[in-house]
């Protein structure tokens, strides 16, 4: 199988793009991809959720990997009003096109700038102490919470 | 096609001859549903799983928590990481691989490619933001510009 037929991109295209942008840094682990099981343990409660962590990260891996899943939920944090954040965001919601809910801790940036690209109409978004919720209402021009 | 698929198409146990693993990445394949969420960036940080834990935030809990960044280290090291309000414990660990061949040749088409000139833009934000912007504006003439 290739992941080709998923992202339309030839397997060789996206490892090159992969490996030519490791870091030199952390190679130990660049390029590995773990499943972890863990315990959350919030509030002396304790619940098992799974982890599928790629220890890659860059843009092309974003468009042409995980763009290939039918991703709905997005949780993106851009406190530092990072570009190369932003540009991770912007391609997120640019290719994975089933994203219906945003939720960041950073209102700001996605309510003046960054999301008024993929819709036309004003944001309105109500924060749960610093989190906010976006839904998503694609084609209609309309964000709401 | 569905997630679950997706992912059994993309992705297998690094080693195979482990049949726990096995086994345990099909139990974890069986459970993956539509609901999956993605934090890009995510370093050694776990507020997206927080933040939605027993929240009314959103209707179901993902079934898997994807997150993507350059370094897992400390997680994979230590097993356990002790944030300011919660705690994180991994209890099992399977190395994953892509389930495709990457060691074919580079091939002419590849060459030909404007691979150089595409890294050059990934090293350079603000350019790759003016590009995306501009790819999405060109296919979203109807979306307001920044």
């Amino acid at each position: 199988m290739a992941i080709k037929h998923l992202t339309g991109r030839s397997n060789k295209e996206i490892w090159q793009y992969i490996s030519k942008l490791k870091p030199v840094k952390h190679k130990d682990y660049y390029g590995k991809i773990f499943l972890l099981n863990v315990d959350v343990t919030l509030d002396g409660v304790t619940e098992k959720r799974n982890v599928l962590y790629f220890c890659i990260d860059n843009i092309w891996f974003l468009k042409y990997v995980v763009s290939a899943f039918n991703l709905e939920l997005l949780y993106i944090t851009l406190v530092h009003h990072d570009m190369v954040e932003i540009a991770k965001f912007m391609t997120c919601l640019t290719t994975c096109t089933n994203i219906k809910y945003i939720i960041s801790d950073d209102a700001n940036i996605l309510k003046n700038g960054i999301l008024s690209l993929q819709h036309k109409a004003k944001i309105d978004w109500r924060g749960r102490g610093d989190v906010c919720l976006y839904q998503i209402i694609r084609g209609q021009h309309r964000i709401t919470v | 096609m569905g997630n679950r698929e997706i992912l059994d198409k993309l992705l297998k146990p690094k080693d195979l001859s482990n049949s726990s693993n096995v086994e345990k990445w099909k139990e974890f394949l069986n459970a993956v549903d539509e609901n999956i969420s993605l934090y890009p960036s995510a370093f050694e940080d776990f507020r997206d799983i927080i933040r939605l834990n027993n929240s009314n935030l959103i209707k179901d809990e993902p079934s898997v928590y994807i997150h993507t960044d350059n370094i897992l280290a400390r997680l994979i090291d230590e097993r356990q990481i002790n944030e300011e309000g919660y705690k994180v414990e991994v209890r099992e660990i399977i190395e994953l691989d892509f389930k495709v061949d990457f060691q074919e040749s580079f091939d002419e088409h590849f060459k030909h490619d404007d691979y150089e000139k595409r890294i050059s833009l990934a090293k350079n934000p603000k350019v790759e933001l003016k590009r995306i912007k501009e790819n999405f504006l060109r296919d979203n003439p109807d979306a307001e510009d920044l």
